[in-house]
Order: C-alpha cells, then sequence, then structure tokens
C-alpha cells in the first residue's frame, strides 16, 4: 500500500534516476545536434571518464572533483583526435559516420578490456553515508550526482547560451553553411562539440562510476538508456534530453516500486510509445525541413 | 664364465631400469605415438571471457599434466592431448560455427564446452548427429535429456547445490525464515529462481517476493525499495552475475538493509566484494567451487595466472578436474572413441579428483544420469576474505 512516506521515496529514487539519465544523454544529443552523428561509442567515452577518475582518484590520491575535472579535459582531447581521425573525413556521410561510430566502440572496448581487464571494480564515493527522514532516504553519494548534474545542466546551459562559442555551436546546429558564410570556422566547431560531448560523458561516467560499478562494458547500459532518453526528449535537443531523462527516471521508479522491475521495463517502453506516436520528434524535438 | 655371463646380465639389467627411470613410463617398445585432439568451445572474448579462459586453462592445465607425465597409452598408441580452441563469442551461431568445423575441419569426436545456455542448445544438434562427446557447462535443465546420449555436463547447476545449500543455512541459521530472490529475466534466471524456490522450500522457508530484472540494469534502488518494504531475512542474488550482485549488495546496503545476502547462483565472490566494497560485503553467505585458501588450489591458480595473465576463475576447476576425468576415463576405458567414452562414464562410479569425490547423476531431473555432481563449500565474506565455512560432499 502507498504511503506519503514511499510516494516521497519514489519521488526521489526518480529525481536521481533522472539526474544520471540527463548526465547520460546530454553529451550525445549535444553531438548528434552539431554533427549529425549518432554515436553509439558515446558508452564507451562515459566508461573512460570512469576509468581515468578511477586512476587518478582512487589510486593516485588526487582530490575528486580535481580527478573529475582532469577527466573531462583528457576525454575531451581524445575526442578531438577521433573526430579529427574517424569522423571528419566521412563528413556528410551518415551512415559511414554511423559505421566508424560503432567500430569505434568496439575498438575502444576491446583496448580497455586488454589494458584494464574485464572483471568489474568499486570505485569509493567521495561522500558517504545517508541521509535519512520519516519521508525518505537518500544516500549521500546519489545527492552529490543529482546536485553535480543540476550545476553541470547550469554551466551547460550558460555556456551555450552566453558565450560566443555556444552561439556559434547553435548556429552551426542550425544551419551549417549559413555558419561558414558568417566566417564561423565550422570544422573547429565540429570537433569542439564532440570534444565538449565526449567530456559531458565522461563528467557522467566518473560520477555515476561509484554508484554503480567500473567495468570495460559499464557503457553499453548508458548508451541504452541515453539513446532512449535523447528519442523521448528529441533528437539533439539539450532541454529536450533534461526532460526525457526526468520523464524516464520517474517512470521507471513508479513502475519498478508499484509493479516490480519486470512491469515496469513493459510499462516504461508502453509509455514512451505512446509519447512518439502523439509526438513522433520526441517531447521537445522539432521536424526537420 | 658363467659367473661373467651373470655379472653382464646384473649389469645390463641395473641399466635398463635406470633408462626406464630417466625415461618415464615403461611402453612397450612398439608404442606409437599418436597425438588426440580435443575441441574447446567457450566465450574467449567479450564479456564471458573471465569464464571462458578459466574453462580453457582448467582443460589445458589438466592436459599439460598429462602430456608430462608420457601421455595416456591406448592399445599400441601413446596420445598426448592437443586441445583445439574456437571462439564463439557467447553466442548460439558462434557456438554452431565453431562445433561444424571443430567436426568436419578438425575431426575432433570429444569437445569440451561451450558455455552458456544458448550456444549449448545450438550445438546440440549436431554434436548428437555427429555422435560426438559433449563435456558441457551450462545452466538449463534442457541441456541434458535422454535424447541426447552424447551430451555430458561437468558444472553443478542450482539444481544441484541450492536445496543442500539452502538446508545448511536453515540448520546453521535457524533465525533465517524469509527471502526476497532478485533475479535477471532470462532463461538462465528463471531456471535457477525456480531451483531456488525449490530449496526455499524444501528447508520450510518462505520466499516472499521475487524480482526479475533486464540484464544491463545498473540502479536497482527502485527494485530494491520494493524488495526491502517486504522485510526479507534474506536477500538473495539468484542468478545474477558478480558485478550485478556486487551493485544489488552495495545498494541494498546504502538504501538501509541490514539483513543476511545469499549468493547461491554461481561462483565470483572475490569480484562481488571488489564492486559492493568489504564493509558491504561483509558476512556474505555463497557456495563454493573450491577452497581458494586451499594450498593445492592456490598452487593450481598461481599456475593459471603465470600462462595467462589473469585470475583463475571458479569455473575452471571443473574443466581442471573434469579433464583429468576424462583422460583417466580414457585410460581405464582403452579407447578414444566417443561411444567407448560414453559408455565408460555412464557406468563409472565416481571419479577421486583434488576436491574430493564426483559422481554422475541427475536420472531424476533430467531423465538420464549425465550431470557431474560436484563437493561444494559455503563460504563467508568475513573482513574482506573469502572463508569456507563447511565442505558439503554429494
Amino acid at each position: 500500500m502507498l504511503t506519503a512516506s514511499s510516494i516521497a521515496q519514489i519521488l526521489v529514487n526518480g529525481l536521481t534516476a533522472g539526474a544520471f539519465y540527463v548526465l547520460m544523454a546530454l553529451g550525445f544529443t549535444l553531438i548528434f545536434g552539431i554533427l549529425r552523428l549518432v554515436n553509439f561509442a558515446h558508452g564507451e567515452f562515459y566508461m573512460l571518464g570512469a576509468f581515468v577518475v578511477y586512476h587518478l582518484y582512487a589510486q593516485l590520491g588526487l582530490n575528486f572533483f580535481a580527478a573529475l575535472a582532469a577527466s573531462a579535459v583528457a576525454v575531451g582531447v581524445i575526442g578531438i583526435v577521433v573526430e579529427k581521425v574517424v569522423f571528419a573525413p566521412l563528413r556528410s556521410r551518415e551512415l559511414s559516420m554511423l559505421m566508424s561510430a560503432l567500430g569505434l566502440q568496439i575498438a575502444i572496448q576491446g583496448i580497455m578490456a586488454v589494458l584494464e581487464g574485464i572483471e568489474g571494480l568499486s570505485l569509493a564515493s567521495p561522500v558517504s553515508g545517508v541521509y535519512r527522514s520519516q519521508w525518505i532516504t537518500f544516500p549521500y553519494e546519489r545527492l552529490l550526482v543529482v546536485g553535480v548534474a543540476f550545476v553541470v545542466l547550469a554551466g551547460f546551459y550558460v555556456f551555450i547560451k552566453h558565450s560566443k562559442i555556444g552561439q556559434a555551436l547553435r548556429a552551426v546546429a542550425q544551419d551549417g553553411e549559413a555558419a561558414l558564410m558568417q566566417g564561423i570556422p565550422v570544422n573547429r566547431i565540429y570537433s569542439l562539440a564532440f570534444a565538449v560531448g565526449c567530456a559531458l560523458a565522461a563528467i557522467a561516467g566518473g560520477l555515476i562510476g561509484p554508484v554503480f560499478s567500473l567495468h570495460v562494458y559499464m557503457g553499453q547500459a548508458a548508451l541504452l538508456k541515453a539513446f532512449v532518453v535523447v528519442i523521448l526528449g528529441g533528437l539533439g535537443s539539450v532541454p529536450g534530453a533534461l526532460v526525457g531523462g526526468l520523464v524516464l527516471g520517474f517512470a521507471e521508479s513508479i513502475f519498478a516500486t508499484l509493479f516490480g522491475g519486470l512491469t515496469s521495463d513493459m510499462l516504461g517502453f508502453l509509455m514512451i510509445m505512446g509519447i512518439l506516436l502523439w509526438r513522433p520528434t520526441g517531447l521537445l524535438g522539432r521536424a526537420e525541413a | 664364465m658363467r659367473g661373467r655371463v651373470l655379472k653382464a646380465a646384473f649389469i645390463c639389467a641395473v641399466v635398463g631400469l635406470a633408462l626406464q627411470v630417466t625415461q618415464g613410463p615403461v611402453q612397450p617398445q612398439t608404442a606409437k605415438k599418436g597425438e588426440l585432439n580435443i575441441g574447446f568451445i567457450s566465450a574467449l572474448s567479450g564479456p564471458g571471457i573471465g569464464w571462458g579462459m578459466g574453462m580453457l586453462g582448467g582443460l589445458e592445465l589438466a592436459a599439460e599434466d598429462v602430456n608430462k607425465s608420457g601421455g595416456i597409452q591406448v592399445g599400441e598408441t601413446v596420445y598426448t592431448i592437443k586441445v583445439t580452441a574456437y571462439d564463439d563469442k557467447y553466442t548460439g551461431p558462434g557456438a554452431a560455427q565453431a562445433a561444424q568445423r571443430l567436426i568436419s575441419q578438425d575431426g575432433v569426436k570429444i569437445i569440451v564446452g561451450p558455455l552458456g545456455s544458448v550456444p549449448m542448445l545450438a550445438i546440440a544438434d549436431i554434436t548428437e548427429s555427429s555422435k560426438v562427446l559433449v563435456l558441457s557447462n551450462s545452466y538449463t535443465s534442457k541441456a541434458l535429456s535422454a535424447k541426447k546420449p552424447y551430451t555430458f555436463r561437468l558444472t553443478p547447476t542450482t539444481g544441484e547445490f541450492s536445496t543442500p545449500l539452502i538446508g545448511w543455512l536453515a540448520k546453521n541459521r535457524p533465525q533465517l525464515r524469509t527471502a526476497a530472490i532478485i533475479s535477471p529475466n532470462d532463461e538462465s534466471g528463471k531456471e535457477v529462481m525456480s531451483h531456488n524456490e525449490k530449496g526455499y522450500g524444501k528447508a520450510a522457508m518462505k520466499v516472499v517476493l521475487k524480482e526479475f530484472y533486464e540484464r544491463g540494469t545498473q540502479d536497482f534502488v527502485p527494485i530494491l525499495t520494493k524488495v526491502v518494504a517486504a522485510k526479507p531475512d534474506i536477500i538473495d542474488f539468484d542468478g545474477s552475475t558478480p558485478v550485478d550482485s556486487g551493485v544489488i549488495l552495495k545498494q541494498a546496503r546504502q538504501i538501509g538493509y541490514q539483513g543476511q545476502f545469499l549468493k547461491g547462483g554461481g561462483p565470483g565472490t572475490l569480484e562481488i566484494i571488489r564492486v559492493a566494497g568489504a564493509d558491504n560485503a561483509e558476512g556474505l553467505l555463497y557456495y563454493s567451487p573450491w577452497d581458494p585458501n586451499d594450498a593445492r588450489i592456490r598452487s593450481l591458480m598461481e599456475r593459471f595466472e603465470a600462462k595467462y595473465k589473469m585470475p583463475f576463475n571458479p569455473l575452471g576447476i571443473f574443466f581442471y578436474e573434469g579433464g583429468h576425468m576424462l583422460f583417466d576415463a580414457i585410460k581405464k576405458a582403452q579407447t578414444v572413441t566417443s561411444d567407448g567414452l560414453r559408455q565408460h562414464l555412464e557406468g563409472q562410479k565416481e571419479f577421486k579428483g583434488l576436491l574430493g569425490r564426483y559422481v554422475w547423476g541427475g536420472e531424476a531431473e533430467y531423465g538420464i544420469r549425465h550431470q557431474w555432481i560436484a563437493p561444494f563449500y559455503v563460504g563467508q565474506v568475513q573482513k574482506g576474505k573469502e572463508v569456507m565455512l563447511t565442505k558439503i560432499e554429494p
């Protein structure tokens, strides 16, 4: 039977899951919005981010937030190299880019399996303990993810809306050729967008790693969730990723607690199908011209 | 003259004996050398690589032991063992392709593996129609039946060890009366769930909640909120992988569950401890196929790690022991044919291995006595270490 405290707990669980999904989906939707690339290797950048944090924070003893920032920079730099080497030569050939993204996913997984092994690892959270009240139970490490997710989202919003580079990113997303005619270095913007998308994936991996577990295949589940969130919210829409992530998180939490894990997945996808029938481009997506 | 002849004969006998001692087992001068090719199929890449390499390593180390001791003499031929391994990537089509290749190109009559129910079911028609002896590793009850006379299973399933494990729990932890079972939503998970339910029923314990989840789930808190509300004395991880079990354990502790955890669905305790953290995993009770603190097991683990540069997965022990059981069967049955070996295994009363006594069983469950029943241990995590509480013999 539903009590006030169980409803409160369901909402807390939904908010946490929603924050996870927003973090996973943000970089994915940015890359699609700018490069028109469904980046199947997004989960692998998420995994790389988690492993960089693991080595810097858990093994070398660096401060967690410094490790997280370093991870974002390192994976962002890898992203620039990957974009230049793998995707730039295939620009505008969307199917070829898609296949390359799939190949990249398998290659990164394989390399990491050789370097890190295939067994699961634990990454200790920088915070411990649980907030308990008569209403809710909220582990601090989950609270940290929710807090950082909203800081990242706010920072990203300010960057996109109010910085010169953000304006250039939006211009390229709207019309690459028109942006080029306005003197925007479009190729550099593509690389930058890919790097920022990868850095966001790394932050998500580094933050969520302590809550779940680390292993070289951890990106597969993250990619699936990111994909569902951006389709639900609208491919390429950053506000859509926020709304899609929260809708999915709350839906899973409500259905899983009331009906169990299996029914939750079924009802969650039925709900998504219903939403897509109503709005085929997603909740906040726009139809392509 | 007679004295010199006797002296020469004596010297010849001593030299001959010395040569025999230095050259190994006595073999007739007419003995031919042969190579027995044994096929092997498993996941040697991707997420199942730890299990697959454990299986391969177990078999290859057993073959290494036999080859070092001079091989196996069958009639006038002394066989050394060669293992031809193929990676099925933990898939049905991969396993079927590997089986076809082993049978038609490599000409094997014995296949060890594959790993998992789907690959096992995928090769069954091919191996049975070719009369190839299979020593498999899978969980599904469909793997064995009277219609599959050439298929045997080396790894015990929860069908074999759940009931004795839960029976031990009921006797030694009488305060634990109720359980919630969390399991992946696939054939293996459902099968393990049914075995565990049977075990709890026989021990007069109550299953208060059964929860399935899709593989790939990482956030178990919504499911666990429901589980914890049912107030079970035990949360049983059932057929969850070690990584999933570790995550469930950690997240259940985080939301305040203080009860007992049980991992009865297969080995992988060190990985659970690594993922959950030693503090969270403290007190976890689990099924263990070996005692990792046993000097003989440690030595085997060291051999494996030196050769394959990865930890030895506990599943590998069944293939080390199973490999020796197979080689012993070849020696005793004096045949390398699949029919001859099948008949010998069906009549084999027991095999004494490194861990103890193994017997064949499964007639009641599968309709054929092709299931290897192994001794096992009940382990507990204490201060981040694996401690064996008891050994249960078949």
